[in-house]
């Protein structure tokens, strides 16, 4: 099959791939639903559809960060947030749930909330840095643009 | 977007096919663009000028409506 060089061609081919993608995301949605409803949560978290189905979730999630910054009108545009913060924050919000986490649970070893806690602070510190560097670079050609 | 595109490619002697041919699309591409049903980009534009000798504004423009 040759190349498809034609814009119009290449712009329907995309809305085929999200027709699909729309399609393949609803039958993972029925599978993991009937799944859930027949045999519990922890039945439908062992598929590996539903790994399939995060691995999904999470690239279009980083995908579309992109988009959010682009978005997004801070009050002040050529200032973005520094990465000290994003740290900051990430640690905040890990130190809170870890917190939570062995305050709620104090039988359980330590050791399980400074998983919890960790986990949350690298979950929020990845997406947090992508932001960041999409603000800094937004930025930067704002004013290389002036 | 209504345009001058077909007027342009007959002035030319060109078939649709010719012209799909010259800038690389398909045939159905040049009759949508001259129906007015797609709008193409600024690139294609461009190249379906440099194809017909003619203008960006003689083709595309069209006047703000009231």
């Amino acid at each position: 099959m040759r190349p498809i060089r034609d814009e119009r061609l290449i712009i329907q081919n995309l809305r085929n791939i999200r027709l699909a993608f729309g399609v393949q995301s609803a039958g993972i949605g029925i599978i993991l639903l009937y799944t859930l409803i027949r045999y519990g949560l922890e039945e439908m978290i062992a598929q590996p559809v539903w790994i399939v189905f995060m691995l999904t979730a999470i690239t279009l999630g980083y995908a579309n960060l992109k988009i959010s910054v682009d978005m997004d009108r801070p009050s002040n545009p050529r200032k973005p947030g520094s990465y000290y913060y994003s740290i900051l924050m990430s640690a905040a919000a890990g130190l809170i749930v870890g917190g939570l986490v062995w305050f709620s649970h104090p039988k359980e070893p330590l050791r399980d909330a400074l998983i919890i806690g960790g986990v949350v602070f690298v979950c929020l510190l990845i997406p947090s840095f992508v932001v960041s560097y999409w603000r800094h670079k937004k930025a930067q050609d704002e004013q290389n643009e002036e | 977007m209504e345009n001058r595109v077909k007027h342009a490619r007959v002035q030319s002697g060109f078939t649709q096919q010719q012209l799909a041919d010259q800038i690389g699309v398909t045939r159905q591409t040049i009759s949508l663009i001259e129906k007015g049903s797609y709008n193409p980009t600024l690139r294609l534009c461009l190249e379906i000028c440099y194809a017909v000798n003619q203008s960006l504004d003689e083709l595309f423009w069209i006047d703000k409506e009231e």
